[in-house]
């Protein structure tokens, strides 16, 4: 009686685990067409904290819909990074300009690099490097990629915190990891534990945009625009002497959040206070400052087009669209052109 | 504690597993004030205070009904729910609106709406007319009465079970967790928590942005997120149904269908026998019926149809959205039984289902609209066509989609069984097969995966 009972028990174990290990594998396979985002890997040259593993193929049904590969560089560049090839402008940058959500093509930098025909744009762009850590890799970025014209960071945050600035400053601001080794770096690999380490820290925090924490867009800190003066003129200094040596321009391109007020009217979600700030700091020390809110505002009254948000996620927020990106891109190439 | 939440689930296995120890182990009663415990636990999870007020119900019901047979406790059985629900729920929204009538200021009281209060106190009523009907016997087991006003799976959003439905379940021996009632029971609510949290939820997105600010998106967008609506408020109150029956069914216990394929209805009369069913019968037996029905002449019945929708939509919250919503409808089905009924061919039937279901999703805009400004700038764009912001929002033509495959599967069903009528079903898997159990781990999986991760309630909560 009992020797069958435990037979059974066997068998009903044996049936749940070979039926668990297929449907893992199905969704996993299903995973790799919804939610199939590259591996992290270490950027040894430090133009950015970490990086993509080259070459792997990548699609996301998250928030928008894209596919795409990273490039021999691990970066998201429809082309591949040649040793010593000639480019011309350098875009660093967080999950924004990373761009996961939109085709290769419809990237900023795929769309510059369109307008600007015969010169080549290279994207850097990586989630979670928000301004500040662009302006720490900035050094090692321009000492690697060499560009001739100019080098673009994109920002969607003007407010950073006396400790963040003071860090960036001193060189202590935390890196992010690339987890790249260890068991994060091994469940990575699966697409479908992706997805579900995505969904459980999104449960945590009850994040409603279904962006994951590697990519979600930057979050404005409260801080104190009037102290935040000194040390982000200081910090424009360091970004300044940093492209100095190479003689290019570097452009600041600032995305504000946006909202729709219930009447249909238009808001650009900046504290003008800090606008100011941020705009005089850039001025003073020769950065280029460009602030996308006219751009986003006339295009919302022209033709009701949002820069941010998709087809699968809430209106207008959330990471750019392929029209935000064009937006942004539109506004770099008249920067650029006038610049040079 | 939502259904879809983790602490829900971890809730829910410790009580399973519980219950089955108890049911083997120990006296049935043990089980039965588990249960008890269990569900005051769980409404008390959101706030402890209003256990009591869930304790005075039932307590009220218990001894009201002992005395139905005198019409002066009977009275107070029923005033006693009534007085309650119309405390917490219509005390502000009468006394306001009365105010604004006479034009004289009033500052509303800062009260608390109890979760589930519409359903329970409903629960309670039944119990007492039912019993003063001699309809059911009286229970005289105080644990068995309030185990049924409480029981977890229907104490927060239904559906409302009659205690003529529910209380003789508690006298039948085989109500046991068994492995057959757990598979049943699991793919149930595997299948209402798939309409929630992945299907509504998704869709409420899109819903709350555009009926937040319906002056900003364009006609279509404004029309699709109609249609959305529609398709949320299914998914939503449909898988919280199934979710309650899926509970149950696992702890031994089964309750009647709640949905049945709404949008397949070729009219509004039928739309009412396939939707919430449970509120409808309850508003027939206990109020249509009582009011005369079509007893009384037929310029009554038309009254009494026209009243009981009202009061129906005025359930649904204290607002007058939702008066109008249900007189709406309340006229629709008085139309509808002044035209009568006559055969239709295929073409003709399916020609009704879409009109019903456009004029039921059109209704939805009432229902959904917090002020009749805000519904009026929704009907308005789309009539004149408003220029704005274009969504097309995926997830309305997935749900549109899953809708269809489910409608179709049911017609073929239905064909094959040579039914009249086309009947929901749960597609449940045989779980003791390595392809049942595989297909069944897919549709968890893709349930987590998924599913959306922000804070959402339940719509019926709020009733």
């Amino acid at each position: 009686m009992n020797s069958t009972r435990i037979k059974n028990f066997f068998a009903i174990l044996c049936k749940i685990m070979i039926s668990g290990l297929i449907a893992f594998a199905v969704l996993t396979l299903i995973c790799c067409l919804y939610y199939n985002l590259p591996v992290h890997s270490e950027d040894k040259d430090g133009a950015a904290d970490y990086k993509w593993k080259p070459g792997m193929f990548y699609s996301r049904g998250t928030e928008g819909f894209a596919a795409g590969r990273i490039n021999n560089d691990g970066f998201n560049d429809p082309f591949d990074y040649k040793e010593g090839m000639e480019i011309s402008t350098l875009v660093m940058g967080s999950s924004q300009m990373e761009a996961f959500n939109v085709g290769q093509k419809e990237s900023t930098a795929a769309q510059l690099g369109q307008l600007m025909k015969d010169k080549t744009v290279y994207n850097i762009g990586v989630s979670g490097h928000n301004l500040l850590t662009c302006v720490c890799n900035l050094e090692k970025a321009l000492e690697k990629y060499r560009p001739s014209d100019c080098v673009v960071i994109e920002t969607g945050n003007i407010r950073y915190s006396v400790e963040d600035l003071t860090a960036a400053l001193e060189g202590t601001l935390p890196e992010i990891t690339a987890r790249a080794g260890g068991i994060l770096g091994l469940l990575q690999r699966n697409q479908y534990l992706r997805l579900l380490y995505m969904q459980l820290s999104n449960y945590k925090d009850g994040a409603a945009d279904n962006a994951d924490t590697d990519t979600a867009p930057e979050k404005t800190e409260a801080a104190d625009p009037a102290l935040n003066g000194e040390l982000l003129d200081k910090l424009m200094k360091k970004v300044s002497a940093a492209a100095a040596p190479y003689g290019i321009k570097v452009i600041i391109v600032y995305h504000p959040e946006i909202s729709i007020a219930p009447d249909g009217g238009f808001t650009a979600d900046t504290d003008a206070e800090a606008l100011e700030v941020f705009k005089k700091s850039c001025a003073e020390n020769g950065v280029v400052f460009s602030d996308m809110t006219e751009p986003f505002r006339n295009a919302y009254l022209r033709d009701s087009t949002l820069p941010y948000g998709f087809t699968n996620t809430s209106v207008g927020k959330g990471h750019l669209n392929k029209y935000g990106h064009a937006m942004v891109a539109e506004e770099l190439y008249k920067l650029i052109s006038e610049v040079n | 504690m939502s259904f879809a939440s983790i602490d829900f689930i971890c809730f829910f296995i410790i009580v399973l597993c519980v219950s089955a120890l108890m049911e083997r182990k120990l006296p049935p009663r043990s089980k039965e004030i588990f249960l008890l415990l269990a569900s005051y636990f769980f409404y008390g999870y959101w706030d402890w205070r209003f256990c009591f007020l869930l304790l005075f119900v039932t307590t009220a019901s218990y001894f009201t009904a002992r005395f139905s047979d005198k019409k002066a406790v009977y009275c107070l059985g029923l005033i006693t729910p009534l007085a309650v629900l119309g405390f917490f729920k219509y005390f502000n929204f009468f006394v306001s609106s009365g105010a604004k009538l006479f034009g004289s200021d009033f500052t509303a009281l800062k009260i608390i709406l109890p979760v589930g209060i519409s359903f329970y106190t409903f629960q309670a009523l039944s119990y007492v007319i039912d019993v003063h009907r001699g309809k059911m016997q009286v229970e005289k087991n105080f644990i068995k009465l309030a185990f049924y006003i409480s029981f977890f799976p229907q104490l927060v959003a239904g559906p409302i079970v009659r205690a003529s439905d529910f209380l003789p379940q508690l006298y039948e021996k085989d109500r046991q967790v068994s492995v057959e009632n757990v598979r049943a029971g699991i793919q149930i609510f595997a299948f209402g928590l798939f309409k929630k949290i992945v299907l509504a939820d998704h869709l409420s997105v899109f819903v709350d942005d555009v009926y937040g600010k319906p002056a900003a998106f364009n006609w279509a967008t404004l029309l699709l997120a109609v249609l959305a609506y529609s398709m949320q408020i299914y998914f939503d109150f449909s898988g919280y149904s199934d979710m309650a029956i899926g509970c149950a069914k696992c702890l031994g216990y089964d309750f009647k269908k709640n949905f049945n394929l709404p949008y397949i209805a070729e009219n509004v009369t039928d739309f009412w026998r396939r939707w919430h069913i449970s509120l409808s019968t309850w508003l027939k037996e206990y109020l249509y019926i009582p009011l005369g029905g079509n007893r009384k002449g037929t310029v009554r019945m038309y009254l009494n149809l026209f009243l009981t929708m009202l009061l129906g939509g005025l359930w649904h919250g204290a607002n007058w959205t939702f008066v109008v919503w249900g007189g709406l409808h309340g006229l629709v089905l008085c139309l509808d039984k002044l035209i009568g009924r006559r055969k239709k061919g295929a073409a003709e039937r399916i020609f009704s289902a879409a009109f019903t279901f456009i004029f039921v999703s059109f209704m939805w805009i009432f229902f959904r609209s917090e002020t009749f400004s805000k519904a009026w700038t929704v009907l308005r764009g789309i009539v004149t066509l408003q220029n704005g912001i274009s969504q097309p929002f995926v997830w309305v033509f997935v749900s549109v989609f899953i809708l269809l495959i489910a409608t179709i599967a049911a017609t073929v069903k239905a064909k094959k069984s040579g039914a009249d009528r086309t009947e929901g079903f749960y597609p449940t898997l045989d779980l003791t097969t390595v392809p049942g159990l595989t297909l069944f781990f897919i549709a968890i999986g893709l349930i987590v995966g998924l599913a959306y991760t922000g804070e959402n309630p339940f719509v019926y909560f709020q009733f």
